[in-house]
């Protein structure tokens, strides 16, 4: 056992660190016994090493890539949420202080208040149409896959979107009665989304999830199948979580016309 | 630099933290996508947390707009106790980075399972919407009926899901929650059977 120790620490790796120790303090090697000679560049470890180091630094980007991809939004779809990427971010930049709500350019991703809490009878507005957020009524919109087949109130709807829901909604003048089966067949019994008609959209088809809209006149548009998997209940992007999508308002504006 | 190479620790030394890095990257990745998107484990997550939302739905329905004051604690049960599942359902897919939501329902269990509800769209067991609308222009005696009924109708749904998990999974989350809800689904059916032979029975008197 000794003797093959010996030998063992008078072979390559280890009298390579000596030499090479050596070889920095010249004078010191000088001084002693015989002049060291130089040795040959190890060529075989430095590529063995540098082959590993090179896969080494492949799988770190890798996995860097996969778990970036998988946070990433489908393209084309419309944020409010100016330089930042999602709502959670938004509150996290408020809260910190970083910035008000002044400072956002549109100051509706950031308000959640029930507008009819004191006033029954108010109605909240919003920038855009369909709306994708802001202030909103103090009863949701079921949204457990419901197909409506008639307008809702858009503050009920709203309400749904805090909770993460999706929101689809078709231009009854631009879809046809096919059209909207197969857009009902992307929202029937999937919970946390819901589907509407809605007035002078002007385009076929919208998706509308808290902050983000995006819309096409295409009904295949894969983009929508992608929006809804990606949206529907996304922890960054949800207003309030883990509220329901049940026990909403079950009923739409054709219900509650008067009659007569 | 040069000099550098003259010291193959250094070179050692270097590459060994790349490939430890390298070790905890594949991990990271490992840890977060497994179970992946498409997994029977993600899949059945999520759609037991559909399933159960109707369940909780129909629960609490019945606690505010049933007759029979033993039967309406039984939906109190199962509103709170399903609701918190959901959470933890919820839970798992955030912590495995996967989507909360899918297109394909039921895909996860397989082709042979892929059309095992009821009506388009619907899970084994879930009440259709037309269903859900009738149960809710009911009270009392009627809407215990109904509960017990649809409420049945759904339980053996779950218990079906549950065995198909069982089936295809070995994770240990998911086989102990599959576990838990074919146990607990099946004692509460033989329980909700045994009210609704006592509500019907105590109507004829």
């Amino acid at each position: 056992m000794a003797s093959k120790k010996q030998t063992a620490s008078k072979t390559a790796p280890k009298g390579a660190v000596k030499s090479a120790g050596k070889a920095q303090n010249a004078s010191a090697a000088r001084k002693g016994r015989a002049v060291q000679v130089k040795q040959p560049k190890p060529w075989g470890l430095i590529l063995t090493f540098s082959a590993v180091g090179v896969v080494a630094l492949g799988l770190i980007g890798a996995a860097v890539f996969v778990v970036w991809d998988r946070s990433q939004p489908p393209e084309g779809v419309t944020d409010f949420y100016g330089e930042y990427a999602n709502y959670s971010e938004v509150r996290n930049a408020l809260t910190d202080g970083e910035i008000t709500e002044d400072d956002l350019e549109h100051p509706w991703v950031m308000q959640q208040t029930h507008v009819d809490n004191e006033d029954p009878s108010a109605v909240p507005e919003y920038e855009i149409s369909p709306p994708a957020g802001g202030n909103h009524l103090g009863a949701w919109q079921t949204c457990t896959g419901s197909v409506y087949d008639a307008p809702i109130v858009d503050g009920n709807a709203v309400h749904s979107l805090e909770h993460g829901a999706v929101w689809l909604t078709y231009d009854p003048a631009l879809v046809d009665g096919n059209g909207i089966e197969q857009l009902s067949e992307k929202i029937q019994g999937r919970d946390y989304t819901l589907m509407s008609p809605y007035q002078d959209q002007g385009v076929a088809v919208s998706v509308q999830a808290w902050g983000v809209q995006y819309q096409t006149d295409d009904i295949d548009d894969p983009l929508v199948d992608e929006f809804l998997s990606f949206y529907i209940l996304n922890g960054n992007n949800t207003a309030e979580s883990n509220a329901t999508c049940s026990g909403g308002v079950a009923t739409t504006i054709a219900d509650a016309a008067p009659t007569g | 630099m040069s000099r550098l190479w003259r010291r193959p620790a250094v070179l050692i030394a270097v590459t060994a933290v790349l490939m430890l890095v390298a070790g905890f990257a594949v991990g990271w990745v490992a840890g977060t996508s497994a179970p992946g998107n498409d997994s029977v484990e993600a899949g059945f997550a999520r759609d037991m947390q559909t399933h159960h939302q109707q369940a909780v739905d129909m629960a609490m329905y019945e606690w505010q707009n049933g007759g029979d004051e033993t039967l309406k604690a039984v939906a109190y049960d199962i509103a709170t106790s399903q609701s918190s599942e959901i959470g933890m359902y919820r839970s798992w897919l955030r912590e495995w980075g996967v989507q909360l939501s899918s297109g394909e329902r039921m895909a996860w269990a397989g082709e042979e399972h892929a059309h095992d509800g009821d009506a388009p769209g619907l899970m084994p067991g879930m009440a259709t919407d037309e269903e859900m609308a009738e149960f809710k222009t009911l009270s009392g005696t009627e809407a215990d009926v109904m509960f017990v009924e649809l409420m049945i109708a759904h339980h053996i749904g779950g218990v079906d899901m549950a065995k198909i998990a069982l089936d295809l999974s070995d994770d240990d989350r998911v086989v102990d929650a599959a576990r838990r809800t074919i146990t607990v689904q099946q004692a509460e059916i033989e329980s909700l059977e045994l009210h609704l032979d006592r509500i019907l029975s105590s109507v004829e008197e």
